[in-house]
């Protein structure tokens, strides 16, 4: 019996590694929480087999980490910059794990999977690879168009609030990472995210939300955010992304007001 | 007592104005009257990243007549472009800055130019955050730029300590790591012998109809002015300098040049991207930048022809050879005749 649960755990695995139509189809129902965790265990159990480093590229230099165990061989990019604020350079791995179980409270999957892990006696955020992708920017230089455009825009919406969520950068398109075979949509790249201002991103309007995104920002509340970030971010940055999320839940409330629900509530396909 | 407090009055007011002429009287030129155009040159050589490689910088120089045996100036009113990065990965950044500072001397004397472009690992020592990677200062380049006295103190403590049976280089690894007195020193005499004279340099210039910058210029950035970008960018590098040897305390600065991955130091699109849509973005900088053509540098690439470093069909030239024997040390420079471009390299036997 717990040898047929883990076969299932590894053939999950293998559809999430592939990012292909069937494996992202499955990610989106309500199995999303159970693959986190299974590559969560792998990412924090693995063997490093392999570290590459200055390859990866990057103002924080991280590092290509071949991992395996035994069974599964897969990539990771281990960060390990720690330059918290206050600082006049802020960049810290301790941002990608914080925006990252944010994404999980959120049940949102465009973050890939992630741990804190301490190789070569650095600790850091270790994270699993996405290969066979293109950055949005490649896709937009090279005028490709995803085969379901609604699909592809969706993704797109979530991210956008999610960015004004964690104050980052604003559909940056070397960060938005796009599965070659499934059109699927990822987002990395949070490590100077957070900065503790009131408001939300300039220049990022919030236009339209999933229903399942819309239903958890309201459901999120002081509480979890704090059991879930608070040993990753200052009582600033804290109290600052709790008043944001006040803010996306009060905008997307205008916008149904202006426009009715129909125009800004999608469902996610 | 009155005349006391008098003279001490005196004393304390006569500090205080000596103390904001010098904040006030610059150590070099003005940033305006810094230079970033010239047109009507006829012969430029262009070398790109040395990351602390002396010898190979050198060896160029030597190789394309810029210098004679005594590496004194010889190439009278011709430009030399040092695209940045002299800094990190390599040994000897300190003697590179050195032979540069002569150099722009004998250069500008001659009726020629030297100018060396900052780049992102200037930017990164002037601010401290190379210290945070493992690999980018190396223990040479750190005890070249410590005071002598704390050098000489400090290697005596790590010799001690070899005894012990750990090696002297895997001990001055650790203090660049984590030794926060020695890290600060590092950075304090760096910025006060080199930090401020690196100020006077610029992050992009203009020779003829040719845009030189370290990185690439982005859409966004081609619409600024050269002036704009290296003034900029001098404020920034500044606000940090300020902290480190004034003790200013920091108030949040909005920083739009420094460590931006989209900023004149660190842009790569132009380099990595290709597509029509990326050519017409191309062919905007430029029409912005009212320049022919855009040299770039900071992503390196294999270059055994003058096409390999050809982009966008001569609109863009990437000049990052992997000079410096951390990246192979490719012996390569691109020599600019009258607008005609060639390429001078010495191959080693590489391939």
């Amino acid at each position: 019996m717990e040898k047929n649960k883990s076969w299932v755990k590894g053939f999950l695995v293998i559809l999430w590694l592939l990012g292909g139509p069937v494996g992202a189809g499955f990610l989106a129902g309500e199995t999303d929480k159970q693959e986190r965790e299974v590559m969560e265990k792998y990412l924090k159990k693995a063997r490093v087999v392999q570290i590459i480093k200055g390859a990866a590229g990057g103002r924080t230099a991280p590092w290509i980490v071949k991992l395996s165990d035994g069974r599964l061989k897969q990539q990771a990019i281990f960060k390990f910059i720690n330059r918290p604020r206050p600082t006049m350079l802020p960049d810290s791995y301790r941002y990608e794990v914080a925006a990252y179980r944010l994404s999980k409270l959120l049940g949102l999957g465009f973050v890939p999977a992630m741990v804190e892990r301490t190789i070569e006696g650095r600790p850091g955020s270790l994270q699993l690879m996405i290969t066979g992708t293109m950055t949005e920017d490649y896709r937009a230089n090279q005028g490709l168009e995803p085969p379901d455009k609604q699909a592809f825009e969706q993704a797109l919406a979530e991210i956008l609030i999610f960015e004004n969520l964690v104050y980052d950068q604003c559909l940056d398109g070397t960060d938005i990472l796009i599965q070659k075979t499934s059109w699927r949509v990822w987002r990395i790249d949070f490590s100077e995210a957070f900065t503790p201002v009131e408001e939300l991103l300039p220049d990022c309007p919030i236009r339209r939300c999933s229903r399942s995104l819309y239903d958890s920002l309201k459901k999120l509340d002081e509480a979890s955010v704090k059991s879930a970030l608070g040993s990753y971010l200052s009582q600033a940055e804290l109290a600052a992304l709790l008043k944001r999320k006040q803010l996306v839940v009060k905008k997307i409330e205008e916008l149904i007001a202006e426009q009715g629900e129909e125009a800004i509530i999608f469902l996610k396909k | 007592m009155a005349f006391r407090f008098r003279k001490k009055t005196g004393e304390i007011l006569f500090l205080w104005l000596w103390l904001l002429l010098l904040g006030l009287i610059p150590a070099h030129l003005p940033a305006e009257e810094i230079p970033c155009v010239w047109s009507e040159v006829s012969r430029i050589v262009v070398v790109g990243d040395l990351h602390g490689d002396y010898e190979n910088f050198v060896r160029i120089l030597k190789g394309t007549r810029l210098v004679d045996s005594e590496l004194n100036w010889a190439a009278g009113q011709v430009f030399l472009v040092q695209m940045g990065d002299v800094l990190d990965r390599g040994p000897d950044a300190r003697k590179i800055f050195d032979l540069i500072k002569k150099l722009e001397k004998q250069a500008a004397a001659a009726g020629g130019q030297v100018q060396m472009l900052l780049g992102n690992h200037e930017e990164m020592n002037i601010t401290g955050i190379s210290l945070d990677y493992e690999d980018y200062v190396t223990v040479e380049q750190f005890q070249s730029f410590l005071p002598d006295d704390f050098r000489q103190r400090k290697q005596k403590e790590l010799e001690r300590k070899s005894r012990r049976g750990r090696s002297l280089e895997r001990l001055w690894k650790e203090v660049i790591q984590i030794d926060m007195e020695a890290r600060n020193k590092y950075l304090v005499n760096f910025n006060q012998k080199y930090g401020k004279w690196l100020l006077q340099h610029n992050a992009v210039i203009k020779i003829n109809d040719l845009v030189f910058v370290h990185g690439g210029l982005s859409e966004e950035f081609s619409r600024w002015k050269l002036e704009e970008i290296n003034k900029r960018l001098r404020q920034e590098l500044g606000a940090f300098q300020k902290v480190l040897l004034n003790g200013s305390v920091y108030n949040s600065f909005k920083f739009e040049i420094v460590y931006k991955s989209n900023g004149p130091l660190r842009y790569r699109q132009l380099a990595l991207t290709d597509g029509n849509l990326m050519e017409n973005q191309v062919d905007t900088i430029l029409a912005n930048l009212e320049a022919r053509s855009l040299i770039v540098s900071h992503t390196p690439r294999l270059v055994l022809s003058l096409e390999d470093m050809k982009h966008f069909g001569g609109k863009v030239w990437i000049v990052d050879t992997g000079i410096s024997r951390a990246y192979g040390g490719y012996l390569r420079a691109l020599i600019i005749n009258d607008g005609q471009f060639s390429l001078w390299g010495v191959d080693d036997g590489k391939k």
